[in-house]
């Protein structure tokens, strides 16, 4: 038995084997046990240990993937914070009224404009400027993927011109410039899948 | 046995968590509960390993679905997203079990894992992967949530020492004595 490396030992030289550190006392340890058949059976119930471990942890896992019921009513409850940001003065009709719009809500009507588009995706949306005081002059500046084969002076385009119809029905905003940096490419499946997010049964 | 089909399964594209991470760290909160809706089976049976109980496992986990929605966009590098969710996951547990009233029973998880078990599923894997989840009820608590940790939520050394206030080294020594331990239990080993 004192001949035989000690259990604990083992276990760790396995962990090392698997982080690939092989220390000169790692390699001779493994020596040993190749040579010693006691340590290799030990070495191999402690594999076996390491497989069933596995198994158990997929098995648990895809039980509570295969009924998900349990995800849909926490997902359905799930009350997310919105980035509102700024507040964006609104013109009010009457004296007494202060109306206002979020920075949130026009960021994301920026970026479902933007998605109509066939072949273009809105990664990020920033409104640069004094949006608080009204008729100050912003910019606006928009990341954007534009699918691959399609041509990207055509999308920028017409990308520009939905968000800037989509600002003035929607906003009060006096935008000055419309800046486009196209970051990325992407597949037409990315595209549609990315899209059918907002379409999932599942979508809050 | 076959997990719920992604929501782009219409297309037969995987979204990667890099662009549903970036979409969610924009607000995008299609994408985000895409993301979680990959993740969320792990992360449930972790917590239901590491708290004992299906109803703390939810609770645990629907913190952590609010906690991940405030602080993804400290996340950085989104190809690690998995193991970011089963680390908050492993905090918001922790916290959980700490705060616990002693002495309140909890759910038997190896009870219930045998039970919901399908005669079919039993009879392949059944006997090895039950003779594991009874053993690990042998182990002393401590080594129980070391090895949840270190082998469910995939944590490493370092992560498990600081949730539980040891050094790295005795999380080391207690994770090997407690797979010896368990093969001791599954094999009938002499030590």
């Amino acid at each position: 038995m004192n001949t035989h490396i000690p259990l604990e030992t083992l276990s760790n030289w396995l962990e090392d084997e698997h982080s690939g550190n092989h220390s000169p006392q790692h390699l001779l340890t493994g020596l040993h046990i190749h040579h010693c058949p006691t340590c290799t059976q030990r070495l191999e119930a402690l594999q076996r240990l390491e497989r069933v471990t596995n198994d158990l942890v997929t098995e648990e896992e895809n039980k509570q993937a295969s009924d998900s019921s349990w995800l849909d009513t926490m997902l359905s409850n799930l009350v997310l914070e919105t980035k509102a940001g700024r507040s964006i003065p609104l013109t009010a009709h009457h004296e007494l009224d202060t109306l206002t719009q979020t920075e949130g809500s026009v960021i994301a009507a920026i970026r479902r404009a933007g998605e109509s588009l066939p072949g273009a995706l809105v990664s990020r949306c920033r409104l640069d400027g004094d949006v608080e005081a009204p008729r100050t002059p912003i910019n606006v500046e928009i990341t954007a993927s534009v699918r691959e084969g399609s041509s990207v002076a055509d999308i920028t385009r017409e990308l520009r011109e939905r968000v800037r119809k989509e600002l003035e029905r929607i906003s009060e905003l006096n935008v000055e410039q419309i800046n486009i940096t196209v970051e990325d490419m992407h597949s037409f499946d990315i595209e549609q899948a990315t899209k059918n997010l907002k379409d999932s049964p599942h979508a809050p | 046995m076959t997990p719920s089909p992604a929501p782009t399964a219409s297309t037969g594209v995987e979204l990667p968590d890099a662009l549903l991470c970036a979409r969610a760290v924009a607000g995008d909160q299609y994408a985000f509960q895409a993301l979680i809706r990959r993740h969320a089976p792990a992360m449930r049976s972790y917590a239901i390993r590491l708290t004992g109980s299906t109803a703390d496992a939810d609770d645990v986990l629907q913190e952590t679905f609010i906690q991940a929605w405030r602080k993804l966009d400290t996340l950085e590098d989104a190809a690690k997203v998995r193991s970011w969710l089963m680390t908050l996951t492993s905090r918001k547990a922790i916290d959980l079990i700490r705060t616990r009233k002693p002495n309140v029973p909890i759910d038997d998880v190896a009870e219930t894992h045998a039970k919901e078990q399908t005669p079919e599923q039993s009879a392949i894997t059944g006997s090895e992967i039950g003779a594991l989840a009874k053993a690990l009820k042998t182990l002393p608590k401590q080594s129980q949530e070391i090895w949840v940790m270190r082998e469910v939520g995939g944590s490493s050394y370092q992560e498990i020492a600081e949730l539980l206030d040891i050094s790295p080294a005795s999380v080391r020594g207690k994770l090997a004595r407690a797979r010896i331990k368990l093969v001791q239990e599954m094999e009938g080993w002499d030590s």
